[in-house]
């Protein structure tokens, strides 16, 4: 399993069908890196309304519960949205992935915002097939607020090839599939942690 | 003044008495217009800046109110009293055009492609509406102005004009979307019908009263004819003659607004559809069948028939309603495009009866209305292109657009946003029209080959596409040739 360098990143953005890696739009040839790509932070924002509920328990919170819990934000590009110390939101990169399903990406974060106490993205992993834009989870390990703009470059995908391809891809089966915007947790469709969290046998 | 805690005696001291109270009450009133408004313009949660400055032209107006409240004559503090109210209730325009309320991903893009086929003082706010239809208001700033006019023995209208500043300068266009539809953007095609209103208006106010007056007289001898032969076995004796100016005059009143109104709607149409191509067709056609399609005009607020709409709005792109011809040097995009095209021709298929011309003929008004429209049609067309800017003035035809059309759809087929055309480094960020063009085609792709496709869930992707394209080539465009510039720059450092 080999990273991907700078050339065959470009040469697979420009592959046909199944083949071709998607990433758009890319606004800059300055978003590549030797080995990886540099995303930006998309507009939308989903903040926690802490004051809505106490004890989070999402395995067996109901949709509703858990859309209480959320208020989705969305800042023009052009203005900011102020990440406090300590707060956690998720965002959401601005370009919109495909990977074929022959490779994975990692998504991590830039090392210029981890030196301000920014942490990016923490579920690193872009399962081969996965369509649509990848949540970020945000947030401020440092002691000061961060302004954060819409359409900054704030994370870097690497991208790994996966030998064999992976035959049933990420696509049509998975929860977080074609999204334009940062999902919310979707713990509770988790079958199989029923066993381990409906009480003591 | 009189003093408010002694109750009023005489008719003269009622009135003064309640003045007082008026006038504390409208003070009062100023200042909570005012304030909410300074709140609404502070909420910064705006897809566009146009409802900000509508919030701060609220702001000043009611702030100027009540600073010269004091000043003003008793005669007049009940029509400032109407004002306030008015003031009051436009602040829901800017209040219900806040991010969460529309689809305002594409909001921002929507406003630049309608602040591009307008002329340049419009600027536009985009807000959802709880009545299942489209609709655009305006006039919040000239109906101010004429307000301010009629008091300028109370202040000259330049203290408002001062008050306000730039805003003086804008026109602003409140477009209301059914609220229910929010997330569908393939309904919203017809915000390009919509912004076909302001140069439908701006027609009607200079160029119609021309063309009517020289088509007056015949209308008149028309009605007349029609009462006498009506009326032929009726007694009037002497007074025949005042009965029958008596019923031409009020006939050739409505006959006027019946053409007004066909206008007002056939030119938005047009326009729309000069602006959008058969995106607009489609719309229109998909939205119709919710009506009658032959309704008079009598019965249905004097609006045209839809089959009338469709039969008019299929001129405009008949052109690419011809498969032959549109496929003709392109039969490598026919297969993607066809159901697309097909949908349209159904769509014109529909303007083939006649149905609509035998409602409108049943009335004389209707007829004489629409016999007007009819013979002036291509004139009015003519004269509404030459209204539009200059960039606006070449119509959206499918036929040269077919290969970009055919890329985004593909885009669309493979699950991606189609927001551009081309692979890195060589895109170029998709036009709105283009965008809403392949949304419609890539939909009748699907319902043709997949007879299960059409669930709402399916729509619900195809919208969250769309959408995504939409925001995602307005940033391309906006920010991205600057971004090139500075990695050129860096690049060669």
């Amino acid at each position: 399993m080999s990273t991907l360098s700078k050339e065959r990143i470009k040469s697979r953005l420009n592959e046909k069908a199944e083949k071709q890696l998607i990433i758009t739009p890319i606004l800059s040839s300055k978003q590549f890196g030797d080995i990886s790509i540099d995303l930006r932070l998309g507009n939308q924002f989903i903040v926690f309304r802490m004051h809505m509920g106490g004890l989070l328990n999402l395995f067996e919170s109901s949709e509703t519960h858990l859309h209480r819990l959320q208020e989705r934000r969305v800042v023009r590009f052009g203005q900011k949205f102020v990440l406090h110390p300590g707060q956690l939101v998720l965002g959401s990169t601005f370009e919109y992935l495909q990977l074929p399903s022959d490779l994975e990406g990692q998504v991590e974060g830039r090392s210029s915002w981890a030196r301000v106490g920014l942490q990016t993205a923490t579920a690193t992993c872009v399962e081969p097939g996965f369509s649509g834009v990848v949540t970020l989870e945000l947030s401020n390990v440092g002691a000061m607020p961060l302004d954060l703009f819409p359409g900054v470059r704030v994370a870097q995908l690497v991208l790994r090839d996966v030998e064999p391809a992976v035959k049933q891809p990420y696509a049509g089966r998975r929860k977080y599939n074609r999204t334009i915007g940062p999902q919310f947790s979707r713990l509770s469709q988790d079958e199989d942690a029923k066993p381990f969290t409906k009480g003591q046998k | 003044m009189a003093n408010t805690s002694q109750g009023p005696e005489t008719p003269e001291q009622e009135e003064d008495w309640r003045s007082t109270i008026l006038r504390r009450e409208l003070l009062r009133h100023a200042r909570s217009v005012e304030q909410l408004a300074a709140r609404f313009e502070e909420a910064e949660d705006y897809p566009t800046d146009t409802a900000v400055t509508f919030c701060k032209l609220i702001n000043k107006t009611a702030g100027l109110i009540a600073s010269r409240l004091n000043s003003a004559p008793v005669e007049k503090l009940r029509y400032i009293y109407t004002v306030l109210v008015s003031m009051g209730q436009y602040l829901r325009f800017a209040e219900r055009s806040r991010i969460d309320q529309t689809p305002w991903s594409m909001i921002q893009a929507a406003e630049a492609f309608l602040k591009r086929h307008t002329p340049e003082e419009c600027r536009f706010i985009l807000r959802p509406q709880w009545s299942y239809n489209y609709s655009i208001r305006s006039g919040f700033i000239e109906s101010l102005r004429a307000c301010f006019g009629s008091l300028i023995e109370w202040m000259p209208l330049s203290e408002w004009e001062n008050a306000i500043g730039d805003i003086g300068k804008y026109r602003i266009y409140c477009i209301s979307f059914p609220r229910v539809e929010r997330m569908n953007v393939l309904m919203h095609v017809s915000w390009g019908h919509e912004v076909g209103h302001i140069h439908a208006s701006n027609w009607l106010d200079t160029r119609f009263a021309v063309l009517w007056k020289n088509a007056e007289d015949k209308i008149k001898q028309s009605l007349r004819a029609h009462w006498d032969e009506e009326t032929a076995n009726s007694e009037h004796g002497l007074l025949r003659s005042a009965y029958a100016d008596q019923y031409v005059s009020g006939a050739m009143k409505e006959t006027m607004e019946f053409a007004q109104s066909g206008l007002k709607e056939l030119i938005s149409d047009f326009v729309g559809a000069h602006l959008l191509g058969p995106a607009a067709l489609a719309c229109l056609g998909a939205y119709s069948v919710r009506s009658d399609l032959d309704m008079n005009p009598c019965q249905c607020g004097r609006y045209p028939p839809w089959r009338m709409r469709l039969r008019k709005m299929s001129e405009v792109v008949a052109g690419d309603l011809i498969e032959e011809k549109l496929f003709a040097s392109h039969a490598q995009w026919r297969t993607k495009i066809l159901p697309y095209v097909h949908f349209l021709q159904q769509v014109n298929g529909l303007t083939s009866s006649s149905d609509d011309k035998i409602e409108i003929d049943a009335d004389i008004r209707t007829r004489l209305a629409y016999q007007f429209i009819q013979h002036h049609w291509i004139l009015v067309r003519k004269e509404v292109i030459s209204l539009l800017p200059k960039e606006s003035q070449a119509p959206y035809q499918l036929k040269n657009r077919l290969g970009i059309i055919h890329e985004l759809v593909l885009r669309l087929n493979q699950g991606i946003p189609p927001n551009e055309t081309g692979t890195w480094p060589d895109t170029d960020p998709a036009s709105l029209p283009d965008i809403w063009n392949a949304a419609w085609a890539f939909s009748r792709l699907r319902l043709d080959e997949d007879e299960k496709w059409g669930t709402p869930n399916n729509f619900d992707d195809l919208f969250r596409l769309t959408l995504k394209a939409i925001e995602a080539s307005y940033v391309h465009s906006t920010f991205g040739p600057e971004l090139r510039l500075v990695a050129e720059h860096e690049h060669i450092k």
